[in-house]
């Protein structure tokens, strides 16, 4: 079963699966007595795209922060490209050079150009020089497809460039995994197609991708694999055509049918 | 359900489904399940370990400076002072390394709490020494610091203000406006501590009518601002940038030196005004309102009839509620308020004279005879308090109002509330709560500018203790005492404040 | 709709050709509109209106009515050195004016870089520049107003000197006082009264004379004053002479001058004189200022002030026909008011005010150009603009102080520094100095994870907040030198600057944290996500973004810290409000002018105070702190 399921999902991003670069194991976490993260295990392997679903309130946004940092979880492991998660400062600064995110509010710096949004990052931990950094970010701009607005400030750009300049600032740093936090939900819809273009262009490039998102259309056609979560525990994980065709818990059902 | 489920096949990472439907099922957050470390960590442990530490050292501070052999300096002190928090540090480095297997060096939490040994350790560095120094440069200078200095004898006049050894008159007039605060011409009072209260008294004197007067005026000019008379608003527009402009010290100089005191000083000239009202360099006379043996059944019924009439606006308020009558609260407050008054004076009337009288000024000589007086002192520094902080408050009143969005006016319009409704239920609630804030500090503000009045000689708290100050030498004495005292004005107003802003966040939600 | 015709189905077409469109009704537009909808909207509002104008009209009308005809405002205008400067020392006064040019030079510069001038402000500037100008000049053209000494059978008669240029016109009249034009409540005249500092002067006998009349003790009905005036020139030369007899006082004459020089008004009292009081009137003549250049000025153009002799043959009795040796008496007239009051004022602030606009004007064109330079070079001037912003001040300060044993730029203490420089210099430091303490207090207070140093940064802040200024101050200049020494010889001054900038930095702190809280979390996330170290996080994003949100703040803050400058004159330094001070209680001659004194500082501070205040809402509008979200 496994080997069918993987062959599909090469088959479907032309590319092979490497080996687990982000593993949780028995993951726990708690806002203050919140129980938000219950026993959650977890493995992506390299160049895979994992899409996690679920209902609001159901700690999947909470996840994918934990993978990077941005919250600390209680109990468990979290093992990020070799290295795991802990108070070790040094760690932690090279599981973020190694990890790009995008939020679901673009978090654009409003006080510097989209030049400089891009470049930021790669001077001042990349440690590249400022011609370098301008070069590579204009190159990135022309992938995700506005490289003509590279001297505008963020305010004077629509979300679906902005979510596209966030994704630019992200893949600038060649990070070897990209955390997206629902990138599409504060977009208008037409907008929202700019933005899945260049995650689906991304997901052939065989960038390692776990992505919150309530975009059903992008899961099946793009993901390897989907993760179901509720409440906090990951209910189901699947192929996108076995998970959306015939989803095995009783909750998924629900939840399918509801939204489908 | 869970007999459909298609199971995984065992040892696969990629495909999962849940064995269970219970969704639920959060444990509650897990304790540190090192006792030691636990325990370690609370504030309780932290402030009674520094407890047990300081008295030790006190103790024992003899022997460990014999030990020495020298007398430590600030940065000792410093390194000392943290000892208690460093060894804690140290103890939770290591048992939380221990169990993650991180080194200290590389451990947020180490690192963090490695920043903050510092930085504390400087800061009881910097201040003891700084301390040690102010200690033995006074003591160089004869000027060793004593707090005995309070009960000494001060040899000067105060120029006006309650006398701490005279009867406390005061409280029998509470009614009265002018006589709150019992107010004698000159005295002197016998020790520092009596003089710096009589001029803490001035200060709150001064203070808390200004209070109420700057926030009449601030609101009239603020409403005034906003009002869609062209002349009316420019007025006010124009009052309000003069007075927030220029700099309060200056307005007091103009009031005090270029138009009280420029007014004629002797009675006899002063300028009068219909009820027997005075003005003249010396200060503004009016009418006292003299006890009589029968006030008594006066004012018993009024305060009575007003306590009646708030449970009356209760009670309105309620069967309003609950029928749907209209409440008229106020004119039920007023009609219990005026009618039992009204009783009282009647009965006083028929017990024996009137209950309330009058005791006009009258000019005598060199001053004036009988009546009530503020002095031109006084009467500088509240007009001055009162003209630039109204300036401010103004300024508060019309951003609050204007921040309620024209559409909440509409909407009550259509409605068809009246206007006087829509300023009640819809403007102020949603304006005061972006006001109340900024008016706070405006009060604080206002507490701590009555200081100036030192510029023009009235004697309030400062005034009195830098003459305090300029006799004793006690400077770091009088020092601490204005801080604390001030200190303490401030917190009791932003209390009272933060109290009234809560019930108001409470009943606008 | 039964009633309806049912084959039509059409209620209503528009006709093909629309219709005009009509004017609104008259009364609702144009000024009568205005008037109605501003001014006369409803009973209540009319009334509102009537009384606001009444009340404005009275009390507009009393401040002229006293500005113009009773104000003394030359207790402004023969100050102004010591008002701007206060003691500094005289010879030293260049320091002061490459100061003031360096900082005229910066601010036009800045606000051309990163401002603009807005049209209201150039079109005042520019009218207050040619007001400047035309009010002397005009004034010039109206005849200056009389001037008077006294003449008594018992004292000298001063002799009057000033200076003339050939075809001007004096005229010389002398006028019996009597029971008649002496009423002490009346306004017997207008003009200048002799007032010689120290001497017995014209202005105190006529003082004597009132205070007689008031109480009886003076009898003016016998007048036997027998006296001769004459117009002499810097020679002594005799120009023309005439004789007053008690049957005859009240002669005059009127005679053109030769040449440019000197001349003087003597007058000889005839023995038999035993009673009586005169004036002695001078019109057509122009009064002086002493100040050290005007005087070398004159001396240059007129030569050497002659020694003309008393009638005595002392030569106690010159007098001149200086500013400070007279005193306007009597309701001034509109006139006498531009040619006394305004006119000097205006002369004596021309030059300065229209170099310094010029140069400012200069630097402001200098920075719009260099902000339409290309994106590096912009960025360069940005920077380079900021520092020498920051190194202007400890620059001004040294200079201004100088170095003990320099020859050049000999040591001035501050003690000597008072003024509008000092008010500036103590508001300028303590604002640069205030901002990075400010900005680590907001840091520490809101950082939660280091609970000692947020405690600290707390207690500091809400102490220093919780205080007045007035007890920082005190602190400032009575304790803090015992920390360092028991004869500690720190100046006040700086001590104050330190007392200044702790209590700023506590309200910096809080403004600034108050940008911190409201920049969303999710800038701090999205650079942790990059990597970004917590430094960088702070230095990059979070603290640019926060100090833009809070500009408008912080420049209040800024405004109130220069207001709050005058607390410094309480504890005995000399700044504008300080210097004001011992003008009217040091110098007995300007005792009674404390309204026009502080009316005076009241507009410079109000003046200066908008202008902060303008630039802070034009750096939100449209410089640096534009929204660019």
């Amino acid at each position: 079963m496994a080997e069918i399921l993987q062959d599909e999902a090469v088959k479907k991003n032309d590319h092979s699966l490497g080996d687990h670069v982000i593993e949780c194991v028995n993951v726990n976490k708690w806002y203050g007595d919140f129980h938000v993260l219950k026993d959650v295990n977890l493995k992506v392997r390299e160049r895979e795209v994992v899409v996690v679903i679920g209902p609001s309130g159901s700690g999947k946004s909470t996840l994918i922060r934990c993978v990077n940092r941005l919250e600390e979880h209680q109990e468990g492991d979290i093992i990020v490209d070799g290295i795991t998660l802990t108070n070790d400062v040094s760690n932690i600064a090279e599981i973020r050079r190694e990890v790009g995110m995008v939020f679901q509010q673009f978090n654009l710096f409003p006080h510097l150009t989209v030049m400089e949004n891009i470049t930021l990052a790669q001077r001042y931990v990349r440690r590249r020089p400022r011609a370098e950094s301008e070069e590579n970010a204009l190159k990135l701009l022309e992938r995700v497809g506005i490289p003509e607005q590279a001297r505008k400030y963020p305010g004077q750009l629509s979300g679906g460039q902005q979510q596209r300049v966030a994704i630019a600032r992200a893949l600038a740093m060649n990070p070897k995994i990209m955390l997206f936090d629902e990138p599409t939900s504060a977009l208008d819809p037409e907008m929202i197609k700019e933005v899945l273009d260049v995650m689906k262009e991304l997901a052939q490039s065989g960038m390692t991708m776990m992505v919150v998102t309530h975009e059903m259309g992008f899961a099946k056609e793009v993901a390897d694999r989907v993760i179901f979560m509720d409440s906090g525990r990951v209910v189901e994980i699947g192929t996108p055509d076995h998970f959306f065709e015939n989803p095995s818990h009783e909750r998924t059902q629900l939840f399918l049918s509801q939204i489908l | 359900m869970s007999d459909n489920a298609q199971s995984p096949p065992p040892g696969s990472d990629d495909v999962f489904v849940l064995g269970t439907n219970d969704l639920g099922g959060g444990r509650p957050r897990p304790v540190n399940d090192a006792l030691l470390e636990r325990f370690v960590r609370t504030p309780a442990f932290i402030v009674a370990s520094y407890a047990v530490y300081l008295i030790l050292l006190i103790f024992f501070w003899n022997p460990i400076e014999a030990a020495l052999g020298f007398v430590p300096g600030g940065f000792l002190f410093g390194t000392i002072g943290i000892l208690p928090l460093a060894g804690l540090t140290f103890v939770n480095s290591r048992t939380r390394n221990a169990r993650t297997g991180i080194p200290f060096y590389r451990d947020l939490l180490t690192i963090q709490e490695t920043i903050q040994l510092v930085f504390v350790a400087v800061i009881i560095g910097t201040m003891a020494t700084l301390i040690l120094n102010l200690n033995d440069n006074l003591a160089e200078s004869g000027l060793t610091i004593n707090f005995n200095v309070l009960a000494r004898d001060f040899g000067t006049e105060v120029s006006e203000g309650p006398d701490p050894r005279a009867d406390w008159t005061f409280l029998q007039s509470i009614p009265v406006v002018g006589e709150t605060l019992y107010n004698v011409p000159i005295f002197t009072p016998d020790t520092y501590f009596r003089a710096l209260a009589a001029g803490f008294a001035n200060t709150l004197r001064v203070v808390w009518l200004s209070l109420i007067f700057s926030t009449i005026l601030g609101v009239a000019l603020g409403i005034g601002l906003l009002s869609n008379n062209w002349l009316v608003r420019n007025v006010s527009f124009g009052w309000v940038e003069i007075f927030r402009n220029t700099p309060l010290l200056v307005q007091l100089f103009f009031i005090y030196n270029g138009v009280i005191r420029l007014l004629p000083a002797r009675p006899g000239d002063a300028l009068s005004f219909p009820g027997s009202i005075f003005l003249s360099s010396r200060g503004f006379y009016y009418p006292a309102v003299l006890q009589t043996p029968t006030s008594n059944y006066f004012y018993f019924p009024l305060i009575a009839g007003a306590i009646i009439g708030i449970f009356l606006w209760r009670w309105r308020l309620q069967v309003n509620e609950r029928t749907g009558v209209p409440a008229h609260a106020f004119r039920y407050f007023a009609a219990s308020t005026v009618g039992l008054g009204l009783i009282g004076f009647i009965v006083a009337f028929a017990v024996g004279g009137t209950p309330v009288l009058f005791e006009p000024p009258a000019a005598s000589g060199f001053r004036f005879e009988g009546g009530a007086s503020l002095s031109g002192e006084y009467l500088g520094l509240f007009l001055g308090l009162v003209f630039y902080t109204s300036a401010f408050i103004a300024d508060i009143v019309r951003a609050g109002i204007q921040s309620v969005p024209k559409g909440q006016v509409e909407a009550s319009r259509a409605l068809g509330l009246k206007n006087f409704q829509t300023l009640n239920f819809i403007i102020l609630p949603q304006a005061l709560r972006l006001a109340v804030p900024p008016l706070i500090n405006q009060y604080l503000n206002l507490a701590k500018n009555s200081s100036l009045g030192i510029a023009i000689g009235f004697a309030d708290l400062y005034t009195v203790a830098n003459i305090a100050n300029n006799q004793s030498g006690q400077t770091v004495v009088m020092f601490v005492l204005l801080m604390v005292t001030y200190l303490g004005l401030s917190l009791f107003i932003s209390v009272i404040m933060n109290a009234f802003n809560s019930t108001l966040r409470l009943k606008s939600r | 709709m039964t009633d309806q015709p049912v084959n039509s189905g059409i209620e209503y077409v528009a006709p093909k050709e629309p219709p005009q469109s009509r004017k609104p009704p008259a009364n609702t537009v144009g000024v009568v509109g205005w008037l109605r909808e501003n001014l006369f909207d409803g009973v209540g509002n009319s009334i509102a209106t009537i009384l606001t104008a009444i009340f404005l009209i009275w009390f507009a009308g009393s401040v002229m009515d006293w500005s113009i005809r009773t104000a003394e405002w030359t207790v402004v205008n023969n100050n102004l050195r010591l008002l701007m400067v206060g003691p500094y020392d005289q010879d030293e006064l260049w320091r002061v004016t490459i100061m003031a040019v360096a900082m005229i030079v910066l601010s036009g510069m800045s606000l051309g870089f990163w401002s603009e001038i807005a049209r209201p402000v150039f079109v005042t500037i520019v009218v207050v520049m040619v007001l400047l100008v035309i009010v002397p000049v005009v004034s010039d053209r109206f005849p200056p107003p009389s001037i008077r000494t006294i003449v008594s059978s018992d004292g000298d008669v001063p002799a009057m000197r000033f200076v003339g240029n050939p075809g001007e016109r004096v005229t010389v009249a002398v006028e019996q006082i009597n029971a008649e034009n002496a009423d002490p409540d009346g306004n017997a005249f207008n003009g200048f009264i002799e007032t010689t500092p120290g001497a017995s002067n014209s202005r105190s006998i006529w003082n004597d004379i009132k205070q007689g009349i008031r109480t009886d003790s003076i009898d003016l009905d016998t007048y036997t004053l027998t006296f001769t005036v004459s117009l002499v020139d810097a020679s002594g030369e005799v120009l023309e002479t005439v004789t007053s007899t008690p049957d005859e006082p009240g002669v005059t004459f009127e005679t053109p001058l030769p040449e440019t020089g000197w001349y003087g008004v003597l007058a000889e009292v005839d023995e038999s004189s035993d009673a009586g009081f005169a004036w002695i009137r001078l019109d057509g003549v122009e009064t002086y200022t002493t100040r050290t250049a005007d005087v070398e000025a004159r001396t240059e153009r007129y030569g050497e002030q002659p020694a003309l002799t008393c009638a005595d043959g002392s030569d106690a009795c010159n007098t001149e026909v200086a500013q400070r040796a007279l005193r306007y008496e009597g309701q001034r007239s509109g006139f006498d008011y531009l040619t006394v009051q305004l006119s000097p004022f205006f002369r004596d602030i021309a030059i300065p005010l229209i170099v310094g606009t010029v140069i400012a004007f200069a630097g402001g064109v200098l920075g719009w150009f260099l902000k339409r330079l290309p994106r590096e070079p912009k960025r360069i001037t940005n920077l380079t603009l900021l520092v020498a912003w920051l190194l202007f001040m400890p620059f001004a300060f040294v200079l201004l102080r100088g170095f003990e044993g320099s020859e050049a730029v000999s040591y001035v203490p501050t003690t000597d520094w008072g003024g509008l420089a000092l008010t500036l210099i103590l508001t300028a430091i303590p604002i640069v100095a205030s901002f990075p303490i400010g900005i680590l207090l907001a840091l520490g207070r809101a950082n939660k994870d280091l609970v000692m140093v947020s405690t600290i940064s707390t207690l500091f802040i809400e102490v220093a907040r919780g205080v007045p200024l007035i007890t920082i101050l005190f602190f400032a200049k009575l304790i803090l030198p015992f920390f360092i020494s028991a004869s500690s010889n720190i100046e006040l001054a700086p001590r104050m600057m330190v007392g200044l900038t702790l209590f700023t930095a506590a309200y910096v702190a809080e403004i600034i944290r108050g940008g911190l809280q409201i920049i969303p979390k999710g800038q701090t996330e999205a650079a942790q996500a990059l990597g970004l170290p917590a430094f960088y996080i702070t230095w990059l994003i979070t603290m640019p973004q926060a100090i833009r949100a809070v500009i408008p703040a912080l420049m209040s803050q800024f405004v109130s810290l220069f207001k709050d400058t005058t607390l410094v004159s309480i504890v005995g330094l000399f700044e504008l409000l300080g210097i004001v001070e011992l003008i009217v209680n040091g110098q007995q001659q300007y005792r009674p002018f404390q309204r026009e004194a502080y009316l005076f500082v009241g507009v410079v501070y109000f003046v200066i105070s908008l202008a902060m205040a303008s630039i802070s809402r034009r750096l939100e509008n449209t410089g640096v702190g534009a929204a660019r979200r």
